[in-house]
């Protein structure tokens, strides 16, 4: 499964859904940012380490620490998967 | 009186709307959670007088942390009042979400739609955007008050005529599977609400309604989706396509850029820092201080001429008013310059890019990117900035930051430096200055090291921040930050300061039965008192009981320590350096052993009291007991570093420079080497699997 952490720096992709598993509060907060299933999504640059990621969805930008990047589960833009 | 609530998404602008509509100037920055409690102020619009209530930032109505939860709260309890819904044009997709909550809440909204660019991002149709949301919109600019005019008569409109009138029920709520089964006891237009509140499994309102949560079944995200949905319906019927997006130009990528940030963070602060402290902001202080010296020497002298020289009234305006005050009052220009450069670096969108690229080194020191804003926050003042860490997202992150927030040199610590180090240093007065500034945060960081590893650890957070788009500050803004510190310091110095020294005065010439010290030879109540704890300093070479009382006076405000040392020092004229030759006497009361006393004082005076409106503050915050023990650490923690710095700076000055550097790093090389060599045999030891094993273990199984 891919998930944002993981995914291609720049690359458009489209979320497939937010881990059922994650916590509460996490998939609370991604979905009032916009972040359903089959929205465009794309990671722009990581942090120094990597443990944060600056994200583009829906026009604009926010920056979401990996943990809450694990739980978001894409697919490839286009529907092929 | 109409009654309105100004909600919105984080950094939209409300507080710079509420400012523009009412006159005030509470803080705003191009950050979000600046606003952590709810504001209000009235104003009167064509002869109507309207109460407007600021709240801090939400995403939808239910609330995930505590200044969410006090903008949630204030709406539900006040679902009567007007709500004017302010959104940010260039991210309004994710601002409609929001304005859906509040529709199916069933409040009067007006959506002002805030457009701040003069390019727009995108083009709305305004009225078909009212249209399919059956609400008034109104497109404004915050800061222009000129564009708000439309805003007040929505508002007058909307109170005077269709208040109560039947509001369109939005189609794609019509598509949830509402169940009103369970919610007989809730007002009738309250219920839409209320039951797509329970599909999405909201605890507050499962507890209202008396259900236990864990019966619910899980729609959180086919709400979200309807929402969003009937979003890109609208999204496509009334604007055109958004090409810009920030976070990716070519200024990003330089500013982000993984071996540059740093050092172009560090560039600004060193520019900042000179401004403020050896430039402009000097000179405007220096020519302050002149101008306030000629006012005040013929005043000195009528008084002399009134009651004679050796009057304790012309003793007490010479001191406490003359030289105390002036001492403080000569360094408005540089407060209110490092004011304005906070606020640039906090406007411009700088400071999100900046949290986000130092996430990952901060937080392996248990600090977080959002705890940037309240520390560097810290550098101004630390009584506003403990305020704003209140958004932080778990406990231990805000006490830890609370705690660590008092390390940071503050503004009302810079006339401390100043003075008694400029009268030992000279021109080398800029490296300690550095030095005590960067001594500050290296502390706050080893600390909040420590505290990770012990007391506090933080708990892993969910680190969402939003990115703002960069934003010029306009003239104006520049002018309202200025004259804003410029008031407060004024205040601050006139109310709080004079009595301080007023008392000190007294506490400093009266003896304990109430004889004037100077005339009749005793020993003032200052003294006796300070001669007792006098010689716990001696170890860090300040012995001497002014300066002690100093520090005791400046547990109130740190600008007392300096209008202390001043008064303590009987400076004749007070025209001439405040710190004259009376420091390097023996005899005087604010001696100082030698140069590396003061650098133990100075790093004392840095580190080892908040004052005490942070206290007061900081107890609301994070408790009396994380307060107590902060102090009690920052005690500690300032007798140790500053008895180090004495004895430092006391090899420095018998040894020279270069030695004590050379057989420091040599030192540092060993301690690093042995480091190394321990953690290298643990781990070779450790490996079960390879002898060739280097501590890795990759490829050993």
């Amino acid at each position: 499964m891919l998930r944002l952490n993981s995914a291609k720096f720049g690359k458009l992709y489209e979320i497939d859904k937010i881990d059922p598993n994650a916590p509460m509060k996490i998939r609370r907060r991604l979905y009032d940012l916009g972040f359903t299933s089959g929205q465009k999504v794309t990671a722009v640059r990581k942090s120094l380490l990597g443990k944060a990621y600056l994200v583009e969805i829906r026009a604009y930008t926010l920056s979401l620490r990996s943990t809450v990047a694990e739980a978001i589960i894409l697919k490839e833009s286009g529907g092929a998967k | 009186m109409i009654n309105v609530n100004l909600v919105g998404n984080a950094n939209t602008g409300k507080t710079t709307l509420f400012n523009s509509l009412t006159g005030a100037h509470e803080h705003v920055g191009n950050w979000h959670g600046v606003t952590v409690e709810e504001k209000a102020k009235r104003y009167s619009f064509k002869g109507q007088e309207i109460n407007i209530v600021d709240l801090p930032g939400i995403y939808s109505l239910t609330s995930l942390s505590y200044e969410e939860k006090v903008a949630v709260d204030y709406i539900l309890k006040t679902p009567d009042r007007l709500v004017v819904n302010i959104c940010d044009a260039s991210n309004l997709q994710r601002n409609l979400y929001l304005t859906l909550g509040l529709l199916e809440l069933g409040v009067p909204v007006i959506l002002a739609v805030n457009q701040i660019d003069k390019k727009p991002i995108c083009k709305i149709d305004y009225s078909s955007l009212g249209k399919m949301l059956g609400i008034k919109v109104v497109p404004i600019n915050a800061r222009d008050k000129s564009t708000l005019g439309a805003l007040n008569d929505a508002i007058l409109e909307l109170e005077n005529g269709q208040k109560n009138s039947e509001r369109k029920v939005l189609p794609y709520i019509k598509s949830l599977n509402l169940d009103f089964s369970r919610l007989g006891k809730i007002e009738e237009k309250l219920k839409v609400f209320y039951a797509i509140k329970l599909l999405e499994k909201d605890e507050e309102i499962a507890k209202k309604v008396g259900i236990n949560i864990e019966n619910l079944s899980d729609h959180i995200e086919e709400v979200a989706r309807a929402r969003y949905d009937y979003i890109d319906k609208i999204f496509s019927s009334c604007m055109t396509k958004q090409t810009r997006v920030y976070g990716r130009s070519k200024f990003d990528k330089f500013v982000m850029n993984r071996f540059l940030a740093f050092p172009i963070f560090l560039l600004f602060l060193a520019i900042a820092f000179y401004l403020t402290f050896f430039s402009i902001g000097a000179w405007c202080s220096d020519g302050l201080s002149f101008l306030l010296d000629s006012a005040f020497k013929p005043l000195l002298s009528w008084l002399t001429g009134l009651f004679g020289q050796s009057s304790w009234i012309v003793s007490f305006f010479e001191t406490a008013i003359v030289g105390a005050l002036g001492s403080i009052l000569g360094f408005l220009p540089q407060v209110a310059l490092l004011f304005l450069f906070l606020s640039i670096l906090e406007d411009s969108g700088y400071l999100s890019r900046i949290a986000f690229v130092f996430e990952d080194i901060l937080s392996k020191v248990g600090l977080s990117g959002k705890s940037v804003y309240t520390l560097l926050m810290g550098f101004g003042c630390s009584t506003t900035a403990v305020l704003t860490a209140r958004n932080m997202e778990d406990k231990n992150s805000k006490i830890k930051t609370g705690l660590l927030t008092p390390y940071m040199s503050c503004s009302a610590k810079f006339p401390i430096y100043a003075v008694l180090g400029g009268a030992f240093f000279g021109a080398k007065n800029i490296f300690v200055i550095l030095g005590l500034y960067l001594l500050g945060v290296v502390v706050a960081i080893s600390l909040s090291f420590i505290l990770e590893k012990t007391l506090l650890k933080s708990k892993e957070q969910t680190f969402i921040l939003e990115f703002p788009p960069y934003r010029s500050m306009s003239f104006k803004r520049v002018l309202s930050v200025l004259w804003d510190n410029v008031k407060l310091f004024l205040i601050r110095v006139g109310t709080l300061i004079v009595s301080m020294n007023v008392i000190v005065w007294i506490l400093g010439n009266f003896s304990f039965t109430f004889s004037y010290v100077a005339s009749s030879g005793g020993a003032s109540m200052l003294e006796s008192l300070g001669k007792i704890l006098a010689p716990i300093f001696i170890p860090l070479g300040f012995g001497s009981w002014g300066l002690v009382s100093a520090l005791i006076a400046g547990l109130i405000a740190k600008e007392v320590i300096v209008s202390s040392i001043a008064m303590f020092n009987h400076v004749d004229e007070a025209s001439e350096s405040l710190i004259g030759d009376s420091v390097k006497d023996p005899t005087s009361a604010v001696y100082f052993t030698s140069p590396s006393a003061v650098i133990a004082y100075l790093v004392f005076s840095l580190l080892y009291f908040p004052c005490l409106a942070t206290a007061s503050v900081l107890s609301k915050e994070i408790g009396k007991k994380w307060t107590f023990i902060g102090i009690v650490i920052e005690l500690i923690v300032a007798y140790i570093v500053a008895m180090m710095a004495y004895n430092l700076a006391r090899l420095i000055e018998i040894f020279g420079f270069w030695k004590v550097f050379v057989v420091a790093i040599l030192i540092i090389i060993v301690l690093c080497s042995i480091c190394y060599l321990i953690k290298f045999l643990r781990k070779k030891k450790s490996c079960p699997y390879s002898s060739k094993c280097k501590g890795d273990c990759k490829g050993c199984k």
